[in-house]
């Protein structure tokens, strides 16, 4: 520790009593500043009642609280300042304050500052206090969020904080009334006395130079700026208006010996004045803390460090991310199954059955019912039964997020693409296409680098979006029974997979040399998860996922029964009496079948399902419902059967490996085109050229793959 | 080396680190080394971003999914927040 005091005392220095726009003739000025976020607009509320008015500044356009406050020896204005970090600006509300306590000059600024500071974070508001204390106005210290404090363990010595900052320090708690008569008795102090805080020690040689730059500071500049600031000002290079700009000059040319010896950064360009000074107010804040605030046993925090050094450890935490996934499909599909049986059995027969009547008993006719039963019944009727599975689902990610879990496994998978060499920064976008891949190409937005962005844009559609997922639980559900959640989760593995793997093939091809960008993750601290933050969550997601879901269902499903509706190449049957095979629809589905032979599914049912699915992959269950359905006569319903004959499609178009056949069908799903908007967001965020390659490598590396899987898979299955 | 610039030329040089790490590599408490990152990011030479940030610079309302300006995909914008710090070059 150094045996430099850590502030200089200084003497009373004589204020003023000039009008402050705004204020209440002859009463005393009281400004409230802070950092955001402090609980500075609640002391406020607090200290003022309803006696407040809220207004823009003059000549601002920065809106500001003021507000009598009573005491028993009198009243004073009150001035909720916007909040702000620091007193250099970085916008218009921050600039209010620095106008209030140093442009306006001395004659007009606050009687006293009530500095809001957060006991809780107590770190990160220290160098707007140093900054504050420079200006010399009187301050009273308010440390809130006192209760946050104490149940962290953290303890502030605030006799020992109010002698080491010359000024007086008082924790409240507003909410509570804790602490209020002592503010108001320290701030009423501090009126009497008009004495300004200390000056925080910015170490001897920076002290030095402001000592010679001080000496030749302009007479004049001295009555409208507080000394110790404006000679700190100069020296960092700012302008300040009516000081001559030789003054500036020669206080920096003072400053010139503080940016010489210190090569050892590597960071060229930080031969900065101002950087000199702030390392010292830091350095000043170091030494407060060590000296004022104590952390007693925090257990917690403790608990916390070791739990995150396992989710986030370089060995097991890629480990603990794919078993937390694994625990999430599983619990999924095992708790939603029977809901899922038992939305469908509904569905299927008292909805159809009764829709079939209604629909006889007004005489409609075959197109109609056709439409209805074999179309909007059972493809919407199909999706619908999903609803419980998404909402199990977005319950447990809720749960994973709000918990802070979710941050870990982003910063655990972000390792794990530096590891391979894609850009840091990208995997904010790929997270995102987790959800819906068209907000993630958008996301691509945020990499600043062109080749980032479009190496980005083709990997996201890699990535497995939730509309993928209804198609995953419904294939895996027929055909792995209560292993369905285990298959379910290894497509998101392969996604990953993919993902990494393409990203290597293409950063080795054709985005060679890409530039290193360095990135830090800022993990936030773990919560419990609250009902409300899940409940709304979830209800946004599955909102989202029916409102894209319902629209796009109703008009692919319209579309496959129109097209399914008319006879190909003018055949048999005319319009609605055409087998569906035999209809437009069935025969495109049937020419483009032989090319999914190799991959063990070359029929025309999960071809049709693959055609709509490049419209969204939202209308391949309905489609797959709709094709079976639409085979069968509008009033032959039957719960239950569809997996008989998605099964038997497969057994015989795998000759006896349905196995290896349906795995080959889920990873084309997975690795081809995801969607129309998909195709639109990428022609919007990366050219039409690059879309086209973008599809064109979406279907080659589709179709290698089934096929793969089919031709290994049938060796064994 | 002053831990203001400690922080920066490790930000600068990692290969994925979290905040954590960083401060206790410099030698101060996570609140001092998030109160460093906020004054190199008002400096110019990092940004921060949280995930909701992955979201376009226009907003929900930028955003094919985004519905009247409110989110379409279901993104969150409360809650616990991954902060994402990186070095922008001068």
């Amino acid at each position: 520790m150094s045996e430099r005091p850590l502030t200089r005392l200084v003497l009373e220095k004589p204020c003023c009593d000039a009008d402050l726009p705004g204020v209440d003739e002859g009463h005393a000025r009281v400004a409230l500043v802070g950092n955001p976020n402090v609980g500075k607009s609640t002391l406020f509320n607090v200290l003022t009642g309803a006696r407040q008015r809220v207004g823009n500044w003059p000549g601002k356009t920065v809106s500001v609280a003021r507000g009598t406050w009573r005491t028993p020896a009198g009243e004073m204005t009150l001035i909720d300042l916007p909040g702000t970090y620091s007193l250099l600006p970085d916008s218009p509300d921050e600039a209010l304050t620095r106008d209030l306590l140093v442009d306006r000059g001395m004659d007009d600024r606050p009687d006293v500052v009530v500095l809001t500071l957060d006991c809780s974070n107590l770190a990160r508001n220290l160098y707007l206090l140093a900054q504050v204390m420079e200006t010399g106005v009187p301050i009273v210290v308010a440390l809130t969020m006192v209760d946050i404090a104490e149940s962290r363990g953290i303890r502030v010595d605030v006799g020992r904080f109010a002698e080491l900052i010359g000024a007086p320090v008082v924790p409240v708690v507003p909410r509570q009334n804790r602490g209020l008569d002592a503010l108001r008795d320290a701030v009423e102090g501090a009126l009497a006395a008009r004495r300004p805080p200390g000056e925080p020690d910015l170490g001897e040689d920076v002290e030095a130079v402001l000592a010679e730059v001080t000496a030749f500071l302009p007479a004049d500049a001295l009555l409208r700026y507080p000394e110790r600031w404006l000679a700190t000002a100069l020296l960092t290079g700012e302008t300040v208006p009516g000081v001559p700009d030789e003054t500036g000059a020669r206080a920096r040319a003072a400053g010139a010996g503080l940016l010489a010896g210190d090569d050892t950064d590597d960071l060229d360009d930080l031969d900065d004045l101002e950087i000199v000074v702030a390392e010292q107010r830091y350095a000043w804040a170091h030494r407060l803390i060590a000296e004022t605030v104590h952390r007693k046993g925090d257990v917690r925090a403790t608990v916390s460090d070791r739990v995150d050094r396992a989710l986030t450890s370089r060995w097991a935490g890629l480990p603990i991310f794919f078993l937390v996934m694994w625990g999430v499909f599983i619990l999924t599909t095992k708790i939603a199954a029977p809901l899922q049986t038992g939305l469908q059995d509904l569905i299927d027969g008292p909805v159809s059955t009764g829709a079939a009547h209604a629909l006889r008993g007004m005489s409609a006719p075959a197109w109609l019912s056709g439409l209805v039963l074999n179309g909007i019944i059972a493809g919407v009727g199909q999706l619908l039964s999903f609803v419980p599975l998404m909402a199990i689902m977005f319950v447990l990610l809720s749960v994973l997020e709000d918990s802070g879990y979710m941050a870990r496994a982003a910063f655990v998978v972000d390792r794990l693409m530096r590891l391979i060499g894609l850009p840091g920064r990208a995997f904010l976008p790929l997270v995102v296409g987790f959800g819906c891949n068209v907000p993630a190409l958008a996301g691509t937005r945020i990499l600043s680098d062109r080749r980032h962005r479009l190496l980005t844009g083709l990997l996201i559609p890699f990535v497995s979006c939730s509309a993928r997922l209804t198609v995953y639980v419904l294939v895996a559900g027929v055909f792995f029974g209560s292993q369905a959640g285990t298959v379910v989760f290894a497509m998101y593995v392969l996604s990953i997979v993919l993902v990494v793997g393409m990203g290597l093939l293409l950063r080795g091809t054709l985005f060679r040399g890409m530039s290193y960008e360095p990135l830090v993750l800022d993990l936030p601290p773990y919560r419990l998860p609250t009902l409300r933050v899940i409940g709304t969550q979830t209800w946004q997601k599955l909102w989202a996922f029916l409102r894209t879901a319902s629209g796009l269902i109703v008009a692919t499903v319209t579309a496959v029964w129109l097209l399914a509706s008319v006879p190909a190449g003018g055949g048999q049957g005319g319009f609605g009496r055409t087998p569906i095979e035999h209809s437009l629809f069935g025969s495109t589905a049937r020419v483009v079948a032989p090319a999914f032979e190799p991959a063990g599914f070359g029929d025309w049912h999960p071809s049709a399902a693959l055609i709509t699915g490049f419209v969204a992959k939202e209308a391949v269950v309905s489609t797959v419902a709709q094709t079976y359905s639409m085979g069968k006569p509008a009033d032959e319903h039957r719960a239950g059967s569809l997996g008989p004959a998605l099964r038997q499609t497969f057994e015989r178009t795998s000759h006896g490996h349905k196995i290896p056949a349906v795995l080959a069908f889920m990873v084309f799903l997975l690795a081809y085109t995801p969607c129309m908007t998909t195709v639109a967001a990428q022609r919007a965020e990366l050219g039409g050229r690059m879309t086209l390659f973008g599809i064109g490598m979406q279907l080659v590396v589709a179709w290698l793959l089934a096929v793969a899987v089919f031709q290994i898979g049938a060796m064994f299955l | 080396m002053s831990a203001l610039r400690q922080i920066l030329k490790e930000i600068t040089t990692s290969r994925g680190a979290s905040l954590d790490e960083i401060a206790r590599r410099v030698g101060v408490s996570r609140e001092e080394a998030e109160s460093m990152v906020d004054y190199w990011v008002r400096k110019g030479r990092l940004s921060a971003e949280d995930m909701a940030a992955a979201c376009p610079s226009g907003g929900c309302g930028g955003c094919p999914q985004g519905d009247h300006g409110k989110p379409g995909c279901g993104t969150r914008r409360d809650g616990p927040v991954l902060l994402a710090i990186s070095v922008r070059r001068p």
